[in-house]
């Protein structure tokens, strides 16, 4: 029997993030419905912070579902994590950037700041009763012993898991191994896979990484994201499903892929 | 030292017009000069180009290895036959399908030079190893040219390259089903620290000539040659760029000949909207921005796009004239 891997989708997050894409409520609405259909494990609605449209489309996405987990997306500030709570989702996901360059040069803290406000962070989104996961931004670049001593500390507060994102897609498939490894030998907690495209090795890091053991891998459909993409859903699944059992149901998944190709009418998919 | 050998001219259709002896060896110089290390040649090219490129290695593709007679001055030749031929420096590829086939390789040890080609499944199982034994039996001359029909052939030959293996071939955009070259040198300088001094600017001059040579599609989010990897929008982004590129950019756009953009939209921050004011001369302040940013969010909702330039300095505008 294959062991069970998770598909955890970003397209209406990390996707809709591409310069130019923009999806309509009804738009998020209609695709989370058949993602939840075909078997996706958790759809990433969007960001609650981005304002008043995002929050209400998020909702409807709560209040129409069936099977899938909802996730909303917050940068490290209570004030996003307000703005989630308003939406009721199952899940808030908090990014927390770990490389030093990140840490030092874009948010200009420490990290013992860093530390501090994460746990601030989860602590309000957890002690108002929702599940909390965290995304390690950039974790690719960033020091293995510093995430592993982040997540002793994080497994005090009931965080479901820890996604290992890539950010500036760097990594290749020997490396995305040797990192997972190391993580899962060295704490208790599960971990997700997110990576980016831009050496074109997106669907074999992600495979790597549920070889290695992650749960939970984020794709988008088509690959859309920032840059040169994400890992695209239909070759990550058709080539996985080998080795993985997604959960997928096939003919679901083909009315997801037309529907969104019929929704993108911009330059990517020209 | 890695070695790639390219074998985009082996995908063209030659019955295409607009494939001229000069057009192929303008494409076998420019590939050469970003990072090829050998061109493939297939004999229907090198009839129209007459002689090999200057500054070119080359490699000739052949049916049978007595041909080789015919064309002599190439580095190599290139066969799918299986036999042992001492007269010139014959490369005879092997075509495996299963990762299971890897052990009958045995049987072709005594070949001086092999190229596999194949192999997608690789990916699929304990590759490290296999790879080993790959080598272990032809040694660290072998070829390995991984195809791409589960979509890893460019993970499958940096991996190789990563392992020991010293040659790998490769195609631009991975064309006819192979590692695609431009990515496979990307990974090379970035993860592996080789192919540093090579000219990688001229990767969109390639991309350019052999779209009038065949029917080149290129996706805008193409890694490495797509028309819209560096353009940004997310506010996240925006603001991480502005304060050192090196947070969201895993290498320099300029390095591929390309450059950044910072563009407007649903998920543009405060900071990208100072950015783009300041360069129309027009300083804000953080409410000024933030007014300006929920005009900017509202239309590209409304509009289901970008905005556009224009209709940003409409709405700078219309925030600049309500303070005054």
């Amino acid at each position: 029997m294959k062991s069970k891997r998770y598909i955890v989708d970003t397209t209406l997050r990390d996707g809709e993030q591409s310069a130019g894409i923009v999806f309509t409520i009804e738009e998020k609405v209609r695709l989370a419905k058949l993602m939840d259909q075909c078997g996706i494990y958790q759809i990433e609605a969007g960001i609650p912070a981005v304002g008043r449209v995002e929050k209400e489309a998020i909702s409807r996405i709560m209040a129409s579902k069936k099977r899938a987990r909802i996730s909303a997306w917050n940068r490290l500030s209570t004030e996003d994590i307000r703005h989630s709570m308003e939406c009721s989702p199952d899940i808030i996901h908090i990014g927390v950037p770990v490389s030093y360059v990140q840490i030092y040069t874009k948010l200009k803290k420490n990290k013992r700041w860093l530390e501090n406000e994460l746990l601030r962070c989860v602590d309000m989104a957890s002690s108002a009763g929702f599940d909390v996961t965290v995304g390690f931004e950039d974790a690719s670049r960033a020091d293995i012993s510093f995430m592993t001593n982040l997540i002793k500390r994080l497994e005090a507060y009931r965080v479901l898991y820890i996604r290992f994102a890539d950010t500036v897609g760097v990594l290749t498939p020997g490396r995305t191994a040797d990192s997972v490894k190391n993580i899962l030998e060295y704490t208790d907690m599960d971990m997700e896979i997110h990576v980016h495209n831009d050496l074109g090795m997106a669907v074999a890091n992600s495979l790597e990484a549920a070889k290695s053991g992650a749960f939970y891998v984020d794709c988008t459909l088509n690959g859309i994201g920032e840059r040169a993409g994400n890992c695209d859903f239909q070759k990550f699944v058709a080539v996985g499903e080998r080795l993985f059992d997604f959960g997928i149901d096939k003919a679901a998944s083909m009315e997801l892929l037309r529907e969104f190709s019929s929704i993108l009418k911009m330059e990517m998919m020209e | 030292m890695i070695r790639l050998l390219d074998r985009t001219l082996s995908t063209l259709d030659y019955g295409n017009e607009a494939i001229t002896g000069n057009a192929l060896s303008e494409l076998a110089s420019l590939l050469s000069k970003a990072g090829a290390d050998w061109i493939e040649i297939p004999l229907e090219a090198y009839c129209l180009m007459g002689a090999i490129p200057e500054g070119v290695k080359a490699v000739l593709r052949i049916r049978h290895s007595r041909e080789a007679e015919d064309y002599p001055g190439f580095d190599y030749y290139i066969s799918k036959s299986k036999e042992a031929y001492e007269a010139k420096p014959l490369i005879n590829e092997i075509q495996v399908n299963d990762v299971k086939e890897i052990e009958l390789l045995k049987r072709y040890q005594n070949l001086k030079h092999v190229c596999i080609t194949g192999l997608d499944d690789l990916i699929l199982s304990s590759y490290s190893n296999e790879m080993k034994r790959i080598l272990s039996i032809f040694g660290k001359n072998v070829w390995f040219c991984p195809e791409d029909h589960y979509h890893c052939a460019t993970a499958l030959a940096v991996e190789w390259l990563a392992r020991g293996g010293r040659n790998a071939g490769v195609s631009f955009m991975g064309r006819g089903g192979y590692a695609a070259f431009e990515e496979v040198i990307l990974a090379a300088r970035i993860a592996l620290r080789q192919k540093v001094s090579v000219d990688l600017t001229l990767l969109p001059r390639i991309q350019e000539l052999l779209s009038r040579l065949s029917s080149v599609r290129v996706a805008p989010n193409k890694a490495v040659l797509g028309s819209r990897i560096f353009t940004v929008e997310s506010g996240v982004h925006a603001d991480g760029l502005i304060k050192n590129p090196t947070i969201y950019e895993p290498y320099p756009p300029q390095s591929v000949g390309k450059e950044r953009r910072i563009v407007l939209g649903k998920h543009s921050g405060r900071v990208a909207i100072k950015v783009k004011a300041r360069e129309r001369g027009i300083e804000l302040d953080d409410q000024m921005a933030m007014m300006l940013l929920e005009k900017v969010r509202a239309m590209s909702i409304e509009k289901k796009r970008g905005v556009t330039e224009d209709e940003f300095g409409s709405l700078l505008m219309e925030v600049a004239l309500n303070e005054v």
